[in-house]
């Protein structure tokens, strides 16, 4: 009874950690499966996301400001990346983006570590309530994770399904030279990808910072390889097959920690299955061709 | 003459430019990319100090185990990696440096994450060799490595490289089979990141795992893309310049991420090249020649 109890304890936690890990994995797959460019610097713009929302919360006390403000003005840093950085590469070599994008995010991370230092801050939002149910303590934090990133699922489902931006983006990814055909502002569409896109990913940053009340500059490290470990595994440029990839990831690194003795770290745990499925399916879980 | 601190710089200018001329075989030559040198780096330093320290073998004896193991090494990623290319290749290795660094702190052998210390200096006629001796050692072996990049870039080797590099599918069809080359590729990139490895293993004398993971092996990709890919001179410059230019200006060691994440973005945006690459600016100017259409960096 007992063990059931700490499984199920265990596995709330991991769907906690890969709903975040989600909020990262959604955004590199859309810009991925519209650009073709892997945007390592993305989890960049999740680091900045928490520092920005951390800024604003410190100034406004408002927690529901501070996120909307992170998100929106990590969406427009994103979609100046867009413009200034990869627009002029994508007729260029890959390798010329990708090491751009490398590039970019030690930057940036760097950036964050000489403007706020190099320690930790607080992030504590007084969210401190705990619920118990069915013998198992869920944080108040757990509720307002996975609920927002719930939310943000069905958002954005909705925005890509039913709106004609949506719909816009759906048509640059399958085609963007028939799309241009087609009267569709292929540029704009791309950047308002990153926009999206990046601002998900600071909405995962400001979800993380208050997870475990911290914001640092290298907060972006780990979930920045995983990132591309996600939308691999998911198939690259595959939404739902990364959102997928990020709650298995969460459970099963979670659970391999917890069960067994290998001798790696979540990080590299997370990097052997990436290794084997690339090998064994290259094509991603939910890949097509 | 030299003092301590420019002999220190000089020597680890000549370990970078060694290892950077093994990730030059690999993603210059041979166009596969690598985002993990350091794991061969790791591979040659930890076999050698774990020979030199545990089991009490001299430097001389060894440094050929030390590069076996690292060419080993670079066979053993080279086969998964013949599966996949670009985005995917690049991802791949990624991974796999993680896994490397991981293991290395998690496994009961390496020393876990306080590394290897007290690695000993080579010795030559019983006595160590000095500061001195080290320098010319490493400037011995840098300038080994220059000319055997040479040979191999001119050599039967060096065509089938560049031929996989240029066109994969065309080069298999005139019945050169890629995967072998790239093997060969992986293997002495390997080599050359495992003497680089040795040489700082008992220069610095102490190592832990994280000098051989994913930002280090950035830094190392970083001057191979500086100097320009795919070119000897680049390989060295770009190695011998990026390692004096945090030591020569303080603030560059403060911001040292900083400043190679905006010159690789620089670079991408204005010079993919390198500064001295293939139809590079100002290797242009420097021979005046007109400049032959946009040519694309070797990758």
């Amino acid at each position: 009874m007992t063990t059931t109890i700490v499984l199920l304890q265990q596995i709330l936690n991991a769907l906690t950690v890969g709903s975040i890990y989600a909020m990262i994995a959604i955004g590199l797959a859309m810009i991925y499966g519209i650009l073709r460019v892997l945007h390592i610097a993305h989890a960049g713009m999740y680091a900045v996301g928490a520092y920005l929302g951390l800024l604003l919360y410190v100034h406004t006390r408002s927690f529901a400001l501070a996120l909307t403000g992170a998100m929106v003005l990590t969406g427009i840093l994103g979609g100046l990346i867009e413009r200034i950085v990869y627009r002029p590469m994508l007729t260029r070599p890959r390798i010329v983006a990708l090491i751009a994008s490398i590039g970019l995010y030690i930057c940036l991370s760097d950036l964050l570590r000489i403007v706020a230092g190099p320690h930790e801050h607080a992030f504590d939002v007084g969210i401190t309530a705990t619920y118990r149910l069915l013998g198992l303590t869920i944080a108040g934090v757990d509720f307002v994770i996975l609920g927002g990133t719930s939310a943000i699922f069905v958002l954005l489902w909705l925005f890509l399904q039913r709106t004609r931006m949506g719909f816009a983006i759906r048509a640059v990814a399958q085609d963007p030279e028939a799309a241009r055909t087609m009267g569709i502002d292929v540029d704009r569409t791309v950047q308002l990808v990153f926009f999206v896109g990046s601002a998900i990913a600071a909405f995962g940053g400001v979800m993380v910072g208050i997870l475990y009340n911290a914001v640092y500059p290298t907060m972006g490290d780990t979930v920045s390889y995983k990132g591309l470990a996600l939308i691999v595994i998911g198939g690259f440029g595959s939404l739902v097959g990364s959102a997928v990839a990020a709650l298995a990831l969460g459970i099963g690194e979670t659970l391999i920690m917890t069960y067994t003795q290998v001798p790696l770290s979540r990080e590299g745990i997370a990097m052997l299955m990436l290794i084997i499925l690339i090998l064994v399916r290259p094509q991603g879980l939910l890949g097509r061709d | 003459m030299l003092g301590d601190y420019s002999l220190t710089i000089v020597i680890l200018m000549a370990i970078w430019v060694v290892v950077t001329l093994g990730l030059n075989i690999i993603t210059g030559y041979a166009g596969q990319f690598n985002l993990g040198i350091g794991i061969y780096m790791g591979t040659g330093a930890y076999t050698t100090a774990m020979l030199t320290t545990e089991a009490g073998w001299s430097f001389w004896a060894a440094l050929p185990t030390a590069l076996a193991a690292a060419m080993l090494m670079g066979v053993i990623t080279g086969l998964p990696a013949l599966r996949v290319r670009e985005d995917f290749l690049a991802t791949l290795t990624i991974g796999m440096v993680f896994v490397f660094e991981s293991l290395l702190i998690y496994l009961p052998w390496f020393g876990g994450p306080v590394g290897i210390a007290k690695i000993p200096p080579p010795r030559l006629f019983d006595t160590p060799v000095g500061r001195y001796g080290y320098l010319f050692l490493a400037l011995a072996a840098a300038l080994a490595a220059v000319l055997f990049a040479r040979a191999l870039n001119r050599s039967w080797l060096g065509l089938a490289w560049e031929s996989i590099r240029e066109d994969e599918l065309a080069t298999d069809v005139i019945g050169i089979r890629p995967p072998r080359f790239k093997l060969y590729a992986f293997a002495l990139g390997g080599a050359y990141a495992g003497l680089g490895g040795v040489l700082y293993a008992h220069f610095i004398r102490y190592i832990t795992p994280y000098d051989f993971g994913f930002v280090p092996s950035i830094y190392i990709l970083a001057m191979a893309v500086f100097g320009g890919l795919g070119t000897i001179r680049g390989a060295v410059f770009g190695a011998a310049f990026l390692t004096a230019l945090p030591e020569l200006f303080r603030f560059v060691q403060e911001y040292r991420n900083f400043i190679y994440g905006s010159l690789l973005v620089l670079m991408m945006l204005y010079q993919p090249q390198g500064l001295l690459g293939k139809d590079s600016l100002l290797w242009r100017a420097v021979h005046g020649r007109r400049p032959r259409g946009l040519a694309a960096p070797a990758a």
